[in-house]
């Protein structure tokens, strides 16, 4: 699974914000904004990758336990789906 | 996952734009030159070397990219006359790749079937068209050209096609005689308005006097109850209570200058110069993107407004509270760390007119 063309993570300061950029746009007119976790994973998954790659890459950069993080991978990955920013072969 | 209104949303990036000193919305003027000659125009340059001196395309996508590291979202593209820019789709079409959202700011005249045509398939979040007239005599009058017809075809069609068009008129005293024609032509677009009430002194070397075209602060008072009461209040707004000017923004602010120029947004002339706003006083603040960095330039932008001291005689204003310095509107006495009698009277004008609406 991977993040759809057409999107864009911008960093401030103190947010996290989805952007759609160039075609999506004209679809597309809303923002998304992340906490630090799920855009940690959301550039995780800009690269093809499974939830259980996702929740290995959270253990490792916040030491978590592998339940803890496979539950909010797979949270993270819902909210994803339901915001249109997974490509559809990957729903 | 939370959702939330655009309204909502807007408010929680000002605050944060605001709380962090991120350069949020910027305005680029990608050129003074334009295709009308108007009386009033502020910019208008006409001198053979502008045209050399003016940024190229490549310079404006370094620029621009600086912008989006130091938390850019959205841009506003100006002039003069945007369009006449060589490399004008080359930027915009950059920026929306860049997921910018994109406002353009234009006189109408090259708003093309084809341009129209590009912007429904990149659609900016606005485009203000300025109007200077209800007719072929009052463009010619204002603009120096006759191009009433070819604006009014490019507006329908544009209109048509859907895009988010807002016209913009600038009451002076040249366009007074049809000031109430052209609010009506604009009311019948039946889309945003945007009514510019400020008027501005000429930068040096435009050749413009503003005494040419000024109005009383009384006639711009009744210009305004005029627009009030011919538009739906949804429908109508003012260019000077724009985007981040929100009252628990510049309430925040206890030192320096209240407002969200060099705070959270910041703007580039033709020539390299970064300024708290477009039309802010070069003399007072300015910095060269060109020998700083957009980072750098912002920073001393950013520190001159923090510190900027309002003259002295606003501490003992009896508007104090309500009114908010702005060295754009008082131009060549902010210079002198003054205050424009004729720009306060407006202002205090505006003020008793909102409480009064209030208590109503």
């Amino acid at each position: 699974m991977k993040i759809r063309e057409g999107f864009i993570l911008r960093k401030l300061p103190d947010m996290n914000l989805v952007l759609p950029k160039g075609a999506m746009v004209k679809d597309c007119r809303k923002a998304v904004v992340l906490n630090d976790t799920a855009a940690f994973l959301y550039e995780q998954l800009e690269q093809d990758c499974t939830a259980e790659d996702c929740a290995k890459a959270l253990m490792r950069e916040y030491d978590i336990d592998y339940e803890r993080a496979c539950r909010a991978a797979e949270q993270t990955i819902a909210d994803f789906k339901e915001a249109g920013l997974l490509q559809e072969d990957g729903l | 996952m939370k959702q939330m209104t655009h309204q909502e949303f807007q408010r929680l990036l000002w605050e944060s734009a605001f709380r962090t000193a991120t350069p949020l919305s910027n305005m680029f003027e990608l050129t003074p030159l334009c295709n009308l000659d108007c009386r009033m125009c502020y910019v208008h340059l006409q001198d053979p070397s502008v045209r050399e001196r003016m940024l190229k395309g490549e310079q404006w996508i370094s620029i621009f990219d600086e912008a989006i590291r130091c938390g850019m979202i959205s841009a506003i593209l100006t002039g003069g006359e945007a369009m006449t820019h060589p490399d004008f789709w080359k930027l915009y079409d950059y920026l929306f790749d860049q997921g910018i959202s994109l406002s353009v700011k234009t006189n109408g005249i090259l708003l093309t079937k084809e341009a129209v045509d590009r912007f429904v398939q990149y659609p900016p979040s606005t485009i203000d068209v300025s109007i200077y007239g209800c007719d072929r005599t009052s463009y010619q009058t204002i603009t120096g050209h006759d191009c009433f017809e070819l604006v009014d075809r490019n507006l329908h069609y544009a209109k048509e096609c859907g895009l988010p068009i807002r016209l913009m008129i600038t009451p002076t005293g040249l366009l007074e005689p049809w000031i109430d024609s052209v609010l009506a032509y604009a009311k019948s677009f039946d889309g945003k308005t945007i009514v510019n009430t400020q008027l501005l002194d000429p930068q040096p070397d435009t050749g413009r006097d503003r005494r040419d075209y000024d109005l009383s602060p009384e006639t711009i008072l009744d210009i305004r109850r005029r627009a009030n009461a011919l538009f739906q209040s949804d429908q109508l707004s003012y260019e000077e209570e724009g985007n981040g000017d929100s009252a628990s923004d510049w309430k925040a602010a206890k030192e320096g200058l209240r407002c969200a120029a060099g705070r959270s947004q910041f703007a580039v002339t033709w020539d390299g110069m970064m300024v708290p706003c477009i039309t802010f006083p070069r003399e007072l603040i300015a910095c060269s993107v060109l020998e700083h960095g957009v980072k750098g330039a912002w920073e001393k932008i950013h520190e001159a407004v923090v510190n900027y001291v309002i003259p002295e005689k606003c501490n003992t204003c009896a508007f104090q509270e309500q009114c908010n310095y702005c060295p754009s509107s008082h131009g060549q006495y902010a210079i002198r760390n003054a205050c424009n009698p004729s720009v306060c009277a407006f202002q205090q004008g505006l003020i008793v007119e909102y409480q009064n609406q209030k208590r109503k």
